[in-house]
């Protein structure tokens, strides 16, 4: 296994800390501040996956604050009309070297087809 | 106690540059992660004030040191408002503050909107 040097933004490990959200709709867009372990911000990349689907949160450069928080949005989820929530892992991946951080588990939830959650415990 | 000139870029480099959320319940206890410059996780506070003739309010937004995130984040929970009662939403500001030095940061507006039983009985149920 390659040793890493924990300082340098460029091998360091990644990691999340927390997001100020856990649970956004199918049809993305929902706003989340990240708090990370440091990363450059041209080289960085929020990752969106379940199976064969995966999707990138959209933020630009001046959303990655001093290193350590990014504020993005979510993609929208590849079927917009689930039922129920989806759980999906959130990963940041660096572009250069493609390490990623562990993950973190992010909830989908249908849009309003069931407005006073009924069906859903 | 030392006069800081708030104008002057030397006198403070406290700065708030986003929150995720700029309103909240009267009742408080709303978390806010707010992204700052530089602080020491041991020396800040977040200040809650309203000023006016008679004195005005002033309530801290509550967090430990380990809700500091690498300096520049903070996650904290939104004090409460002084009076429940409030029947229209009421903006007041919050600032960062060192609280040896005393300096702070500019402001930034929050607004506390007014507790409905009724409203949030709803999104109770909604939620279940």
């Amino acid at each position: 296994k390659p040793i890493y040097d924990k300082k340098a933004t460029t091998t360091s490990e990644l990691k999340i800390y927390n997001l100020n959200t856990y649970r956004g709709t199918c049809r993305g867009k929902t706003e989340v501040y990240m708090l990370c372990d440091k990363v450059q911000k041209d080289d960085i990349e929020i990752l969106f996956r379940l199976g064969s689907w995966k999707a990138n949160g959209e933020f630009a450069q001046t959303d990655v604050h001093r290193q350590v928080a990014i504020v993005f949005k979510t993609p929208p989820y590849e079927d917009q009309s689930v039922t129920e929530d989806v759980e999906v892992n959130v990963v940041l991946r660096r572009i250069s070297d493609q390490m990623e951080s562990e993950p973190v588990s992010f909830t989908y939830t249908p849009v309003c087809l069931d407005p006073y959650g009924v069906k859903r415990k | 106690n030392p006069i800081y000139d708030s104008k002057s870029p030397n006198a403070s480099n406290l700065k708030i540059s986003r929150m995720d959320k700029t309103c909240g319940t009267v009742l408080g206890g709303d978390e806010i992660f707010l992204l700052c410059d530089k602080v020491q996780k041991d020396d800040i506070e977040i200040r809650f004030y309203e000023e006016d003739d008679e004195g005005g309010w002033e309530a801290f937004g509550d967090f430990s040191p380990t809700d500091v995130h690498k300096q520049y984040a903070i996650v904290f929970k939104t004090p409460a408002y002084h009076s429940a009662e409030i029947e229209r939403p009421v903006t007041v500001f919050l600032q960062l503050r060192r609280k040896k030095a005393g300096d702070s940061s500019d402001p930034k507006q929050f607004t506390y909107i007014p507790h409905l039983p009724d409203k949030e009985e709803v999104l109770r149920k909604k939620q279940k």
